[in-house]
């Protein structure tokens, strides 16, 4: 995929190429934590490509680099915990 | 139960794909002070040509964790000053997407909205509520 050609036809196939990525990033976790436990890292084909002290500044980096249609993760290296969004949906309320 | 409208736009707008349907939408979003984190529709990042940055372990229910893509947008309120002008307060979120959800109070009194307006996007304004005038206040 020409990343740099990509619109709005193609979100589907980034969402995908994402979720594989993310998928890769979790299952390197475990690796991630000696080095860079609480930071945030811009994450690509398996590896590590920056790591910054906040989110905001990893986005704008993984932005920069490969533009909108990447594939790239933006993530805290933390073990994986469930969010929970709320309790009321939770309960069903 | 509280559902105002707001407005969400790609963050910063390159980070919208060509070709994307709009470059904001108002709409309209539930408050939700029991919430860590905000959501909006996927249908309704999917018009504003947003992708997501990673996905996200959510817990739904007691009974099930769902993996959900979270995206990074601007999502913001109109307010009044005391001249009566408007301004918009707008901040980056990184959101979860989810389906559109509709809540009833009744089975005639369906309040549809687009969103959840966490504790994430709360805690840049001051919130308050008046209990015997029956309203709620946001300001900045």
């Amino acid at each position: 995929m020409d990343t740099d050609r990509s619109t709005i036809l193609d979100r589907d196939a980034i969402l995908a190429r994402v979720a594989n990525e993310s998928a890769r990033f979790r299952a390197t976790i475990p690796q991630l934590l000696a080095q860079y436990r609480g930071k945030w890292v811009v994450f690509r084909d398996g590896a590590v490509v920056s790591v910054h002290r906040d989110e905001e500044t990893a986005y704008a980096e993984g932005l920069r680099l490969f533009g909108p249609a990447g594939g790239h993760v933006v993530a805290v290296v933390r073990e994986p915990e469930p969010v929970l969004l709320s309790a009321a949906i939770a309960f069903g309320l | 139960m509280l559902i105002i409208p707001a407005t969400v736009a790609p963050y910063p707008k390159e980070a919208a794909l060509p070709g994307a349907a709009r470059d904001r939408c108002q709409v309209p979003m539930m408050i939700d002070t029991g919430a860590r984190f905000s959501l909006v529709a996927d249908t309704v990042l999917a018009q504003l040509g947003v992708v997501s940055i990673g996905n996200t372990d959510v817990r739904t229910s007691l009974q099930s964790v769902e993996l959900r893509p979270v995206c990074r947008i601007a999502v913001g309120i109109e307010g009044q000053d005391m001249y009566g002008d408007s301004h918009l307060k707008s901040v980056p979120l990184s959101v979860i997407a989810s389906p559109p959800v509709t809540v009833a109070i009744s089975r005639s009194i369906p309040l549809r909205h687009e969103g959840l307006l966490g504790l994430d996007f709360l805690q840049h304004f001051q919130f308050a509520y008046d209990g015997p005038a029956g309203e709620f206040r946001l300001s900045w």
